[in-house]
């Protein structure tokens, strides 16, 4: 036995610290091939292409900075998990509860995030993704949900955990619909709230024309076979078609830098005309797409 | 012979592995208690010159970081900030190829990071990125 792994720990040894000028040796070719099948499983790769989906907490921040009054009737109701009987119904939802807690964290529900929060672990424990999380993640959540910086920090450090998790184990699949789910229901909130006029929603409604193109770039990687992938992407290439309808101009001004600060600050701008129309349209189209999710 | 390599195969993925997961964990401390991630881990693997792009669109009234690094040495590492209109808005290798750098947007902006490594022995190696965002 020993006979056999001294000499690998060895050869381990000489080309796990390889950092020399010597021309690339079989060790080093093999590393490299290894390192090859390590990236295929754990990432999201188009190539060599990936795509942001912003984090629904950034929407619903903006309502908060936009006094808008919270209404917990646009929310999941949380006796829907019972419906959510697959792997992709129960990961959509996650990500559609992830959005739910965000808000009511802006607001400081506590009592109302705690429930949510529980539904979100139920669902982590079915889906076989809890062992992702550190072992003191859930009680350091459950200590800190009346603690809106904190609980934030925490929630984004625990998906961040279960990306990793899902990428490293090849179900980078599950970890798609989960930032669909928490997307679509970031945008159906903001669509709501976008019924009352509010200019600077109906903008940021306008602004998330790109983030959906990500999504739908992301989603079409796992379409071959899978029927719900397919009708997923079908329903958000149709919401991407009212988009086509939205006015975007975009305007380059000259950036500041400050070295010191290491901050650069970005004057460009972009501007947004949504027709009542097209933002009839887009809420309605959101609206079903969101309904489609969590029946 | 074919258990050696399966051994080799094994302790070797677990050596890169760990080696990816320190860089992951070096890229989370750049974005510090004052930045709130955006919940993914950006990682491409790339080979000597090649690029990597990821498209993300910044928010109006939001401050980012940038945090990068790779599983090369961090002078290895070059990021460069696009608009759509390709005009550069920042490029770490201005700036000692910092590892992270603020980015405060006016106005709503869609953009394209492109990350690429330079190695004088045209090693391969994995660049990870971390957005993280507060209120400006």
């Amino acid at each position: 036995m020993y006979k056999t792994i001294i000499p690998v720990l060895i050869l381990i040894f000489l080309f796990g610290c390889g950092q020399s000028n010597q021309p690339k040796s079989q060790p080093e070719e093999a590393e490299s091939k290894i390192i090859d099948s390590l990236i295929s499983s754990r990432i999201v790769n188009f190539e060599n292409s990936l795509f942001s989906i912003p984090s629904p907490h950034q929407i619903t921040m903006t309502l908060k900075q936009q006094n808008i009054e919270y209404n917990p009737s646009y929310l999941n109701p949380t006796s829907n998990t019972l419906n959510y009987t697959n792997s992709y119904k129960k990961a959509l939802n996650m990500g559609v509860y992830g959005a739910d807690l965000g808000y009511l964290n802006t607001y400081d529900k506590t009592q109302e995030a705690i429930t949510y929060f529980s539904v979100i672990k139920t669902l982590s424990q079915e889906l076989g993704i809890i062992n992702s999380l550190k072992k003191d993640t859930f009680e350091r959540i459950e200590k800190n949900l009346s603690n809106q910086d904190s609980l934030l920090h925490l929630l984004s450090n625990s998906y961040q955990d279960i990306d990793i998790f899902l990428k490293s184990n090849d179900q980078g699949h599950i970890g798609a619909l989960i930032l669909a789910g928490g997307w679509i229901e970031s945008m159906y909130l903001l669509s709501r709230f976008s019924e009352n006029k509010n200019q600077e929603l109906i903008s940021l409604l306008g602004e998330n024309k790109n983030p959906l193109e990500n999504l739908i770039k992301i989603i079409s990687l796992y379409t071959e076979n899978n029927r719900i992938y397919q009708v997923l992407l079908e329903k958000l290439i149709a919401l991407e078609m009212i988009y086509q309808n939205i006015e975007i101009t975009y305007t380059y001004n000259k950036t500041e830098v400050n070295p010191e600060q290491k901050f650069t600050k970005v004057y460009s701008n972009t501007n947004i005309t949504i027709s009542d129309d097209v933002l009839k349209e887009l809420i309605e189209e959101i609206k079903a797409l969101r309904q489609f999710i969590i029946s | 012979m074919r258990v050696l390599i399966t051994i080799l195969f094994i302790l070797t993925f677990g050596i890169v592995n760990a080696q990816v997961e320190q860089v992951d964990s070096k890229v989370r401390d750049y974005l510090d208690n004052t930045y709130i991630s955006d919940g993914q881990i950006y990682r491409v693997m790339l080979n000597h010159e090649e690029e990597g792009e990821f498209d993300v669109t910044f928010f109006a009234g939001t401050q980012y970081r940038l945090a990068l690094s790779s599983t090369l040495a961090q002078s290895n590492l070059v990021y460069t900030v696009y608009d759509s209109e390709r005009n550069i808005l920042f490029c770490n290798q201005d700036f000692d190829n910092t590892p992270y750098w603020d980015l405060i947007f006016t106005s709503t902006i869609n953009c394209k990071i492109q990350v690429k490594i330079y190695d004088k022995q045209k090693r391969s190696g994995i660049a990870v990125m971390m957005i993280g965002y507060k209120q400006s």
